[in-house]
């Protein structure tokens, strides 16, 4: 998982596919991310959340999904989440992911 | 031995007076050149040796030589020690090259006869048996022999000689005829098994200890079938498991195993008797098969499926099947009716998955999404998607919840080709639960919960719920890829 920042956006990619078998790793990292100074203290108003290198995320993997989400809901920010499976827009759809963030299928 | 003056000449020799083991050649002759001559031999019977003899052995007469099928030369002037050594090793060339064609013959006619004794079980086919069969070797080990026992019971048995030579096509044969002598003395299957143990371990083996040769052994799956109690008694030695599949799909492996015939004495088998149910199948197949499951990455049920459907609609074997570094058997059998062809969910996947092994559920999942794309291969990508996640919610719900440590999942899923309805069955040895473990809306308030069920009940067609959730049959459409209706697979 990286992260960057980039005017008023936080960008955090995963290059991976979001499952019960690597999601602690990805915790731990959110973590490190939730306490990073620059993370706190700079004023991102969107979080974009890149899973195009994503094909699949089980009921872990969408915890997790949660998790960042609840960084955005934090502070009253918007959400985005990126991916170019169709099988992950039907996923998040039916599961109302899309109700917390914008959606967007490359 | 014989002479001719000229190349026509020797021509007419060769064809009238023959077969010759060597005919020494001069490259200089009247009419046709030795060349020529060798080409013509060598066209008539290959076997036969030609030694070129000349004075004049440029290297393009030697290469035009070789060409045309040469086998030595001899310079001008040679002495008659040169002449008498290359005769002699013509001449045992072309003895070496006679038998080994003779034992090709006698290979194949072991062949003929192996594959005659197998159409007389494959005749059964019009009964509810489909049988399988790509032999590696002309001549090998694998066999099955179907005999009535009575009016209401019959034998069927699977075997596979340990090796793939005529040795193995030796035993085998000499094992068929020893079943079916048995079976109309009417002996029980512990009787036969046991005689085999015996006749492999006192007479055959005990032989080869003595000879230093290597010792045989017969891998066995056994079954009994009575149609009018609806019995089984399955004995396996060696060979893997049979399955019995009930009419909803829901299958069990056969038997206790024991080791293979000609091992060890005593007691060589364990047998186990079971009841089945009207709609019920039987698949099993030979270690070649596990074999090749394991080089592709597949569960070996769905290798059967692919083989068993390509048999009923006269397709070709398979690609991949060629690999195989084994020979394979695979045995369908209808119990129910046997005049009827096997219809309704067959078997795709069957497995235990230890809670301990959690982790590997990456792996595990891989081998699900080959097994299904071997036996579906058109499947949507978007239905394989469905299933696979809720294959592996299921069985992650199944370890967490429903095992203590060191015990067991089981998952398995069958398919109905002419429904195109897949069910996968889950279960774990748990007492279930007291209450719905999900939400209906899990990310309402971006709750952390458990949506593994949420999402099996989302993604399926059909779920039904058995023993308070410790058994799940969750049933799918499966869309083809070119039929795929935008969007989900509901």
């Amino acid at each position: 998982m990286e992260h960057r920042i980039q005017h008023d956006v936080l960008y955090v990619a995963i290059r991976q596919d979001v499952l019960s078998t690597g999601v602690r790793d990805l915790f731990d990292k959110l973590h490190a991310l939730q306490k990073d100074p620059q993370v706190q203290q700079s004023s991102w108003r969107t979080l974009e959340l890149d899973l195009t290198g994503t094909k699949m995320i089980d009921a872990m993997g969408l915890n997790f999904i949660v998790q960042i989400l609840k960084l955005a809901k934090e502070r009253d920010a918007k959400a985005k989440i990126l991916i170019q499976d169709k099988n992950l827009d039907r996923l998040l759809r039916f599961t109302r992911m899309n109700e917390h963030a914008e959606v967007v299928c490359a | 031995m014989t002479t001719a003056s000229n190349g026509t000449s020797a021509q007419l020799v060769f064809t009238t007076q023959g077969p010759f083991d060597c005919v020494t050649v001069d490259y200089l002759m009247p009419d046709l050149d030795g060349i020529e001559l060798i080409r013509w031999i060598t066209n008539c019977n290959a076997a036969a040796s030609t030694v070129l003899v000349t004075a004049r052995g440029d290297k393009k007469v030697v290469e035009q030589a070789w060409s045309a099928g040469a086998c030595r030369f001899l310079d001008k002037p040679t002495t008659a020690a040169d002449l008498v050594r290359v005769v002699e090793h013509a001449v045992k060339r072309c003895r070496r090259i006679r038998n080994q064609a003779r034992l090709e013959g006698d290979v194949r006619a072991i062949a003929s006869s192996h594959q005659t004794m197998l159409q007389s079980s494959r005749g059964r086919e019009k009964e509810g048996v489909r049988i399988v069969h790509y032999p590696l070797h002309q001549a090998g080990g694998d066999f099955l022999v179907m005999c009535p026992a009575s009016e209401t019971e019959m034998l069927l048995l699977a075997a596979d000689v340990s090796g793939h030579d005529l040795n193995a096509a030796f035993l085998s044969a000499y094992f068929q005829g020893l079943i079916r002598g048995m079976l109309r003395r009417g002996a029980k299957l512990e009787e036969i098994l046991e005689f085999f143990n015996h006749v492999l371990l006192e007479e055959w083996n005990g032989q080869n200890e003595k000879t230093h040769t290597v010792p045989a052994s017969i891998a066995v799956t056994a079954l009994w079938i009575d149609s009018r109690l609806r019995n089984l008694i399955v004995a396996v030695n060696g060979n893997p498991l049979p399955i019995l599949t009930n009419a909803d799909g829901f299958s069990i492996g056969l038997s206790s195993p024991s080791c293979p015939l000609g091992w060890f004495p005593g007691p060589a088998t364990r047998r186990a008797s079971y009841r089945w149910q009207p709609g019920s199948s039987i698949r099993l197949w030979t270690d070649g098969l596990d074999d090749l499951a394991k080089r592709l990455g597949v569960d070996p049920l769905s290798i059967c499926f692919v083989l068993q459907s390509a048999l009923a609609n006269g397709k070709p074997r398979p690609a991949w099947a060629e690999s195989a570094n084994d020979d394979i058997m695979a045995v369908a059998i209808n119990l129910v009716n046997p005049m009827e062809p096997l219809v309704g969910l067959r078997p795709l996947l069957l497995a235990k998955f230890a809670k301990e092994e959690q982790q590997d559920i990456d792996t595990w999942q891989e081998l699900w999404r080959r097994s299904l794309k071997l036996a579906i291969p058109d499947i949507s990508d978007e239905g394989l998607f469905d299933i696979l996640l809720v294959a592996r919610e299921a069985i992650l719900n199944a370890l967490e919840r429903g095992c203590k440590a060191e015990q067991s999942a089981h998952l398995q899923a069958a398919y109905d080709p002419d429904a195109r309805s897949l069910r996968l069955i889950v279960n774990d040895p748990g007492s279930g639960y007291e209450k719905p473990l999900y939400v209906a809306r899990p990310a309402e308030n971006l709750g952390t919960v458990h949506r593994g069920l949420q999402l099996i009940d989302a993604l399926a067609r059909q779920v039904q719920i058995i023993r308070h959730g410790a058994e799940m049959w969750i049933d799918f459409d499966v869309n083809l890829a070119d039929t795929n209706p935008e969007g989900s697979s509901r």
